[in-house]
């Protein structure tokens, strides 16, 4: 697949493989510093001003515009989740129903002023959803989807048991409601209370997009893709895949409550009604039709079914059939446009661009940025206990790891000295990349010990690891392929540039600067490996070796002290192997140790310092690659007995 | 005593009922590792085609057969409406088929209404006595020849089921596509046809479902919500896939259901919450279900 999207570059005929359900949506090539990039948002508040204005004495479509707005802010919502991490809750109108008691019912009745509700809903609803989150932590795809189903069903469920707390199915009516006629704007017509509800949820919904907006440009919304693209890679670049996705879950649900604290104050009534998987679902395909994964999106699936009620043709043809509407709408987005409008919208975008290129016009592009010379070049992290290993960066005794009855490695010892270039060789299944797996902490070792920097890796996680010094790339590329070149590289980073949560939604100075260090450090990287003229291409567009490169430039954003390389060569032609060992050398010379798994031997010998030969989960031989090559036992294991 | 026969008569007839929409999902979900979330609606669809086929005058016993055929054709009509497009995926991460399963339930129950209407309407039951015994009193519990037949029904259906997956080409090929699609191909199976029989026999379950609960519950358009939902949770408690596991699933929500009402007075409405706090303990502690088998995770 990769070597045809690679054709297909090359010769412009195809523009990209098309999109998938849950793959989120291409960007379009980014030119940063554009002003354009506002233009949306600039757009929406002029409508907004504009909708508010004219339709000032309208009741119908001033409601209409009201839930638009809040249900834009929950289709944000959910799209943090959704779009951006890439994972499917059955049950976030749930939250909608948490937020309307935390925010409108609970908040007031402890004293709090009804202005303030609406923190007590981000927070009570935030809180389920991390609760949520970590019920599903060990679960993937469709069941997670099927927990936060039944999540969904059960809080209607309760509420409509609790009849004394929560008011049972009729719902409990909002006594302390927000005053909104004293919102600006509102004025002193006969609607003032619900005009001014409407810029009250107006404003909510331009915040929402500040807070979407900060988040998706920093470490964290960056975090989320590299999950939803692979979870394995983002692991061991120092991605917390658990935080991650607790704090996706929170965030999203915290939107959704908010919302409901809106929503409660339009119906001044909270109940189960509107918190149903219905409900969930309808959510999902605002999302889904408006496009997963873009910032515009939500809010234009949102508006488009609030305000599309309005039309009189519309609400008299499906008011009882709502079902057929989102159903149909829905069967018809996953199945034909998965990208949703906006992505359709960017995919002409691009092909308008590509067909400039084809014709020789150039695509106006920014050219990379260049960077000082010392962040070109990989760097060790200085470490306290730095030294403590002797010279010697990895030690490895007694490692066993069996999977049934099959010991994939079985009491291996090894020793990576500092500043090497060390090859770890053998036949088709002897245990190579399950000892990149289990140094890496993918797998649990049977037994034995792995020490970085005569320091114990025992209990470790793979991002821990990737905090101590280590990284690696994978035989199997696993690049996040609709991010671009540079994000996987910053992402690469993530350890190394640290913002919180907070800073980053806020986008405080110290959240700049820190994301302009890490930017200048992915591109000074992508200098190093010569990917910086296609810095803001997509990952998965790269041909196939520039796509070994990226995994390389990748690994060497958390500055490591050890890189393992999982067959970097293989599917390379003999120039390109060239480049690589030149790579590699650089790599070495910037003080950078190497353990190299690879099978082409030119390779092997001529850049290795020490090599040692696994066959069967066994370390058969050790030594400088003259020794190696000369020993019986590993003519045997790669020749058979018979040649030794 | 009355209490203790209440649950044991109410527990297995609401467990079948359940377990009769849940064998759809599982029949599906063996070759696909798909939960057809229309399953329901498919029910909903049997059971007014049948009521139709009643009124024109023929009787329950031609209707119910004629209810099979025409869910075969339902069943196929939703594979190609909300799967086919989908194209080859991978079912376990692109979870695009939930949304297009639910889809088109929500679109069948709307185009129900638009039609047919949304009345509750009756079925006969497809006999009302056996040698002339009609009903049974124990501790004053009345037992039915309907509520009989049900769980007699359920039970040599999971029997032939069973059958089908573990004697048959046609299980084994079910099994095969499921584990590997793309080699099952290969070997000379069918993929898209198996997948599509699957479908068509989930429909032709959910006629035989439609047309054993009418009895009890009538035919009614929430029946594809509501039970569709209980059902799911059955076959995922039971275990996705398995259909030992549906029943088992059905007969825990039965029983559950039952035994709930008869504790508190507030009468069903503990029922759910208890359900799903049981779900969701159960999803938490042990994805697979009692039955099923964990999904194989490649690294």
């Amino acid at each position: 697949m990769a070597k045809a999207e690679t054709e297909a570059r090359d010769t412009g005929e195809v523009e990209e493989v098309p999109g998938q359900f849950g793959q989120g949506v291409l960007p379009i090539y980014r030119r940063p510093g554009e002003l354009i990039r506002f233009l949306p948002v600039l757009l929406l508040v002029l409508f907004i001003l504009w909708f508010g204005h004219s339709q000032a004495d309208s009741r119908k479509w001033i409601d209409l515009g009201t839930e638009a707005c809040y249900l834009a802010i929950a289709a944000m919502g959910v799209n943090i989740l959704l779009g951006y991490t890439g994972i499917l809750s059955l049950g976030h109108a749930a939250f909608f129903v948490i937020g309307g008691y935390a925010g409108a019912i609970f908040s007031p009745a402890i004293g709090l002023p009804p202005w303030t509700g609406f923190l007590l809903a981000f927070v009570g609803a935030a809180a389920m959803g991390a609760l949520l989150a970590v019920m599903c932590s060990h679960l993937r795809g469709f069941y997670i989807s099927v927990v936060t189903f039944a999540f969904g069903a059960l809080i209607p469920a309760i509420v409509v048991v609790a009849k004394d707390q929560l008011g049972g199915p009729a719902g409990r009516s909002v006594d302390h409601f927000v005053d909104t006629s004293k919102v600006p704007g509102a004025g002193h017509g006969p609607f003032s209370l619900q005009l001014g509800l409407f810029y009250l949820c107006a404003i909510f919904l331009l915040v929402t997009v500040f807070l979407c907006w900060n988040l998706v440009r920093s470490r964290w919304g960056r975090a989320y893709m590299a999950i939803r693209e692979s979870e394995v890679a983002a692991r061991v670049s120092g991605v917390n895949a658990y935080l991650y996705k607790v704090t996706s879950f929170a965030l999203s649900a915290g939107f959704v409550g908010v919302a409901g604290w809106l929503g409660a104050q339009r119906f001044v009534l909270v109940s189960s009604q509107v918190g149903g998987p219905d409900q969930s679902f309808r959510y999902v395909i605002t999302v889904v039709v408006g496009g997963m994964g873009t910032l515009a999106g939500p809010i234009l699936g949102a508006f488009g079914f609030s305000l599309g009620f309005g039309i009189t043709w519309v609400q008299n043809t499906f008011r009882d059939y709502q079902g057929l509407l989102f159903g149909t709408l829905g069967l018809l987005a996953v199945a034909t446009a998965p990208e949703g409008t906006v992505g359709n919208l960017r995919r002409y975008v691009r092909a308008y661009n590509l067909r400039r290129v084809k014709k020789g016009g150039a695509v106006k592009q920014a050219p990379p940025p260049t960077v000082a010379p010392e962040l070109s070049r990989p760097a060790v992290r200085v470490r306290d206990d730095a030294d403590a290993g002797n010279g010697e960066v990895l030690r490895v005794s007694g490692l066993t790891k069996r999977f049934g009855g099959v010991a994939a490695l079985s009491e291996l010892d090894l020793v990576v000295r500092r500043g090497t270039v060390h090859a770890l060789i053998g036949p088709n299944g002897s245990g190579k990349t399950t000892f990149i797996n289990v140094v890496t902490g993918l797998y649990k070792p049977t037994s034995g010990r792995i020490e970085l920097d005569g320091v114990s890796l025992e209990g470790l996680s793979p991002a821990a690891r990737s905090g101590r010094g280590l990284a690696r790339t994978f035989q199997n590329l696993q690049l996040w392929r609709r991010m671009t070149v540079l994000d996987n590289v910053m992402v690469g980073a993530h350890g190394r540039y640290r913002v919180g949560l907070l800073r980053s939604l806020l986008s405080t100075p110290k959240s700049i600067r820190t994301e302009r260090q890490a930017r200048e450090r992915a591109w000074g990287l992508l200098h190093f490996v010569g990917l910086a003229d296609k810095g803001r291409d997509l990952a998965g567009t790269l041909p196939f070796p520039d796509m070994r490169r990226l995994e390389i430039a990748r690994a060497l954003a958390s500055d490591p002290e050890l890189l393992l390389l999982d067959e970097p060569a293989a599917g390379m032609q003999v120039s390109e192997i060239h480049d690589l060992a030149e790579l590699i050398r650089q790599v070495r010379d910037a003080g950078v140790t190497v353990l190299l798994i690879e099978h082409h031997m030119d390779l092997v010998m001529g850049l290795s310092d020490t090599v040692s030969v696994l066959d069967y989960g066994q370390k058969i031989a050790d030594g400088s690659p003259a020794d190696v090559r000369n020993d019986r036992r590993v003519v045997a294991a790669y020749l058979g007995e018979e040649n030794a | 005593m009355t209490d203790f026969v209440q649950i044991l008569v109410s527990g297995l007839t609401v467990g079948s009922v359940i377990a009769l929409v849940a064998f759809g999902y599982n029949i599906v979900f063996a070759a696909t590792r798909i939960v057809n979330f229309a399953q329901g609606s498919m029910l909903v669809v049997a059971g007014y085609i049948a009521f139709s086929v009643t009124r024109a005058g023929v009787p329950i016993w031609g209707a119910f057969l004629i209810s099979i055929l025409a869910s075969l054709g339902v069943g196929v009509l939703v594979e190609i409406v909300a799967i086919k497009p989908l194209g080859r995926f991978d079912p376990s991460t692109n979870v695009g088929w939930i949304l297009t399963t639910f889809g088109v339930s929500l679109i069948a129950v709307d185009l129900i209404k638009k039609t047919v209407g949304a009345e509750a309407r009756p079925l006969a039951p497809l006999a009302s006595s056996i040698f002339g015994w009609k009903v049974a009193r124990i501790s004053g519990v009345a037992i039915t020849v309907p509520d009989v037949i049900l769980v007699v029904a359920t039970i040599l259906i999971v029997i032939g089921l069973e059958q089908l997956q573990t004697r048959t080409a046609l299980g084994r090929a079910f099994r095969a596509v499921s584990e590997d699609r793309q080699t099952a191909g290969l070997m000379g199976i069918n993929t898209e046809l198996t997948v599509m029989i699957t479908f068509a026999l989930a429909g032709a379950l959910a006629a035989i479902g439609a047309v054993l609960i009418a009895p009890r519950l009538f035919v009614k358009l929430d029946l594809g919500v509501n039970l569709g939902v209980q059902a799911f949770i059955a076959a995922v408690l039971g275990g996705l896939g398995s259909t030992r596991g549906a029943i088992v699933g059905g007969y825990v929500i039965g029983f559950t259901t039952a035994i709930v009402s008869t504790i508190t007075s507030e009468g069903g409405s503990w029922g759910p919450v208890v359900v799903f706090v049981v779900f969701l303990a159960v999803l938490v502690a042990r994805p697979e279900g009692i039955f099923g088998s964990p999904a194989v995770e490649k690294v």
